[in-house]
């Protein structure tokens, strides 16, 4: 099983290079930012972070998870992806949202929230044709145009891979369309392992059973000495982070939280349903990031390798 | 003499693998700043700009750096204001926002924009994006942005804010930069044309009840070493048929620094009698040459400005 770590913490320049050294030093297999438009807790832009990770790091996948991508222009987000995943020399995996309940900043960004579904579908779309590098024309409800041949392809051919978070109805099936990978947060393993099956459905309507595709789960990372501790300790660090009650974190079902025993039984769960590559938010206070993220290296990741 | 800064722009590329290495040696060189020069045309090998600009920040640590320039029209607001605002963070404060309206082509449409709107779409940009760069809540309601009491954060390192240059060769170009830049860049000016534009930008500054004497004189140039100007010249008609799918034709008495050193000396200090303290080279030459060209001016030239 692969292991990732995302980080969720505003960052200056100094902690973003230490911090992405880290991952990689330590042994994990990817490194990720997430996005956040919310008007509220300070976040830095994905794309960006993501470039300076492609600088500082040589081996690591590196990717967002997730950019919320209703917000983005198609075309010019395409151009992005590709840049960043030829300075990464093909690292770059693309995990992309909707945006789920995060809809503070849809109205300043000019994106009506109730289309913030099909605008991710077009997006996709146009995004994987620009990237074949021919000229492409598209027809659709939010953009036109025709004959148009994006400046820079990806490093990696077709593309990079597009791994979706989230977990409604819609994100299944269009993971099943467009995905080369999936990876719902803080989903309980039955659940979770029924999403698989699902998009596995979705993969054979579409014929795409035969692609590679990666089963992944984002779930919280914390040390204490207990489950129970930890719970505690994760959910007051989230709701400082989000500004808001935080209350489906459990301790020993959907997150890798508590003592290395602890989060090693849960992930266990995780690898029985399938779960080739797990992705890990430390949800512990600033000042103890670096050695969460080198005791779970030491501690729990080598049980899976 | 007053300390003219330099930098040099890095454009279309057959790969990108330069691109550590280039703004590394930019920086040994001695310039002052590194420019991403933006190319929407349909097919033109080129990076965006912000992306690229972040990884020259992780592998420099004095340059200046910025686009030179991306196209407001074609960028939400709000989506430009957080990316600058972390590329001044990720950069220890070291980005300048260039920003030019893009011609009349199509690809405004490709981009989800729409031509004709370009330049209104850029004032009420530029005024959203300072604002949110400064202001602790903004509520705007414009023809084309629209937000209530939308809070940025982080907000960028340089206090008020990063500099803003809008560059380009009409009249509302001037208009735009009085109204909202930091400098004005002209854009294949003569330097009495040059001077002109700057004196008109500075006006407006002045009745939109700005500071005129902190707006900085700054002037985009073309730079191609060569044995004459009309070598010089024909090799960049060359490079810009290639990089903007068109023919162009530049003459060889064209107000850039073409040819050999000492004519390049001569038109720089044109450009600084009247006013000018600032130079982004773009060097129109093949690209495997561009750090040659790139050296041979900071050996040859900039010492004489400096």
């Amino acid at each position: 099983m692969k292991f990732g770590i995302s980080y969720a913490y505003y960052q200056d320049a100094r902690q973003v290079r230490e911090s992405a050294r880290l991952v990689e030093s330590s042994g994990y297999d990817s490194l990720w930012v997430t996005e956040n438009v919310h008007s509220g807790p300070e976040a830095l832009e994905p794309m960006v972070v993501l470039s300076q990770y492609a600088a500082y790091t040589e081996r690591i996948s590196i990717g967002p998870a997730v950019v919320l991508l209703p917000l983005r222009n198609p075309v010019g987000f395409a151009h992005a992806v590709a840049t960043v995943d030829h300075l990464s020399e093909g690292r770059f995996i693309l995990g992309v949202g909707a945006g789920g309940n995060a809809v503070e900043g849809y109205e300043a960004y000019g994106v009506p929230v109730a289309e913030r579904g099909k605008r991710c579908n077009e997006t996709l779309e146009i995004m994987t044709n620009l990237w074949t590098g021919q000229p492409y024309t598209f027809d659709g409800q939010f953009t036109k145009f025709s004959n148009y041949t994006l400046g820079a392809r990806p490093y990696q051919r077709p593309h990079p891979p597009i791994w979706l978070g989230g977990d409604a109805p819609p994100v299944l099936r269009r993971a099943g369309r467009w995905g080369d990978g999936f990876f719902p947060a803080h989903t309980h393993p039955q659940e979770t392992a029924e999403m698989f099956r699902k998009i596995d459905d979705y993969r054979r309507e579409w014929g795409r059973q035969d692609k590679e595709f990666t089963n992944a789960i984002y779930l919280y990372l914390h040390f204490a000495e207990s489950g129970e501790k930890a719970q505690a300790e994760v959910r007051a660090h989230l709701e400082e982070r989000y500004t808001y009650p935080v209350s489906h974190v459990h301790a020993g079902i959907n997150a890798v939280i508590g003592t290395p025993e602890d989060c090693v039984r849960v992930l266990k769960e995780y690898e029985a349903i399938g779960v080739t590559h797990v992705i890990l938010d430390p949800a512990c206070p600033f000042d103890q990031l670096p050695s969460t993220v080198e005791k779970a290296a030491r501690e729990v990741m080598p049980h899976f390798k | 003499m007053a300390d003219i800064k330099f930098g040099v722009t890095y454009s279309e590329r057959p790969d990108f693998t330069d691109l550590p290495a280039y703004s590394r040696r930019v920086e040994e060189l001695g310039y002052d700043s590194i420019w991403v020069t933006e190319n929407i045309s349909s097919g033109a090998p080129s990076l965006e700009c912000f992306t690229a600009l972040s990884f020259m920040a992780a592998n420099t640590s004095k340059l200046m750096l910025g686009p030179s320039v991306m196209l407001l029209p074609l960028r939400n607001p709000v989506l430009v204001a957080q990316t600058v605002a972390s590329l001044d963070i990720l950069s220890g404060g070291r980005v300048v926002l260039g920003v030019g309206i893009g011609e009349d082509t199509p690809d405004h449409a490709v981009f989800g924009g729409n031509a004709r709107e370009r330049a209104s779409r850029s004032d009420e940009a530029l005024e959203v994006i300072k604002r949110l760069w400064t202001e602790d809540s903004v509520t705007f309601h414009g023809k084309h942005y629209d937000m209530d009491g939308y809070r940025l954060v982080p907000r960028p390192v340089q206090k008020p804010h990063p500099r803003i240059h809008v560059g380009g060769g009409a009249a509302t170009v001037v208009r735009r930069a009085g109204r909202f830049a930091d400098s004005l860049i002209p854009v294949s000016k003569t330097p009495a044309e040059a001077r002109g534009m700057f004196e008109s930008a500075e006006q407006t500054a002045r009745e939109s009840g700005r500071d005129a004497s902190a707006m900085t004189r700054v002037m985009h140039l073309f730079l191609c070493f060569a044995d004459n100007a009309e070598t010089a010249a024909s090799t960049a008609s060359g490079v810009f048929t290639r990089r903007y799918n068109s023919q162009t034709n530049v003459p060889p008495d064209a107000p850039h620094l073409l040819g050999v050193p000492d004519h390049i000396r001569y038109t720089l200090q044109s450009f600084i009698d009247v006013g000018v303290t600032e130079f982004v080279l773009n060097i129109v030459c093949p690209p495997e040459e561009g750090i040659h060209q790139a050296a041979r001016f900071a050996q040859e030239v900039m010492p004489h400005f400096k």
